[in-house]
């Protein structure tokens, strides 16, 4: 999802409810990936007493990050002329 | 008697759901605060604004409550990075000064130690342990190592083969790269302190890549 859409940003929640992941899964995953310079996360632009709940981290790839996730999901990509589960 | 019980059992059940739901919010927010408490102090604060903030996006149902426990295995997973992160720097310092290399083998052992994991945690099995002693052993009236390198080849070969199969098969990061480094610098010191002739230590990889390789079809399985 992050792929499709380079430079929407979305929340650790966003992610896990899209993945089906528990948080306790996903934010390991997402903070190695930071780390390894894949993602780059940043606070929502907001006041978290004004808006009554805590402020989100936003994820969005780098340049690094799409690259890499292009050529792994190209990697996975059946060739064509094989046989395939998929229709 | 039958239907007075019935209405007790049902008030009851009742009452304890309302308790439970009322108790739900304040029980996650313990758990989150604990798990954060297992972080490195750096990442505590961030964790714990985040986490809170990802709880808030699920309705107040067991659904948070299972992410909220989630988190106590992300921070132990988190706080095993890290202090990999650490001690694989510790450990490169050292073995940055490669030509004296065999005057540190005491720091290089004190920084393996560093590693929490490397103590008690880690599914080191007696058999395993005898199995690696033993051929160290022979290794050694054959090289005539001595007795501490024995000890330190034995321990770390053990410590890194338990590390890989316990978390690197299933996740890559610093705690797998630690695993390699702790073989890597085994394979170093030992190289330079008695020559270990190269298709031996080969040998002793290759043993130690067949153990990965059986703990990987078992996970498969």
């Amino acid at each position: 999802m992050l792929l499709e859409k380079p430079h929407k940003r979305l929340s650790g929640a966003d992610i896990a409810r899209a993945t089906r992941m528990l948080s306790g899964t996903l934010y390991p995953i997402l903070l190695r990936l930071e780390k390894a310079g894949w993602l780059e996360s940043e606070w929502e632009d907001l006041d978290p007493s004004e808006a009554g709940r805590p402020r989100k981290r936003l994820y969005r790839l780098t340049g690094t990050g799409y690259k890499k996730t292009s050529k792994a999901f190209a990697d996975l990509a059946m060739p064509e002329g094989r046989l395939s589960w998929a229709r | 008697m039958g239907t007075v019980a019935s209405i007790v059992t049902g008030l009851a059940t009742s009452f304890l759901l309302i308790e439970m739901y009322a108790w739900l919010p304040g029980f996650s927010t313990w758990l989150l605060e604990r798990a954060v408490r297992q972080l490195a102090l750096e990442d505590r604060e961030r964790c714990r604004e985040e986490w809170a903030s990802a709880l808030e996006a699920y309705p107040n149902t067991v659904v948070r409550l299972c992410h909220a426990l989630s988190f106590l295995s992300a921070a132990r997973s988190m706080k095993a990075d890290s202090d990999a992160t650490r001690v694989l720097a510790a450990i490169n310092e050292v073995m940055a000064d490669r030509a004296n290399i065999l005057t540190n083998v005491a720091a290089l052992r004190s920084r393996i130690l560093d590693f929490p994991d490397a103590h008690s945690d880690l599914p080191i099995t007696p058999r395993t342990m005898t199995q690696i002693r033993c051929k160290t052993e022979a290794l050694s009236r054959h090289l005539t190592l001595t007795r501490e390198l024995v000890d330190n080849l034995a321990f770390w070969i053990s410590i890194a083969r338990a590390l890989l199969q316990h978390n690197g098969l299933l996740v890559c990061g610093p705690t797998r790269l630690l695993a390699t480094t702790i073989m890597r610098c085994s394979y170093i010191v030992y190289s330079k302190s008695v020559g270990i002739h190269q298709s031996t230590m080969d040998e002793i990889f290759r043993d130690y890549c067949r153990a990965i390789d059986e703990a990987k079809k078992e996970l498969r399985a």
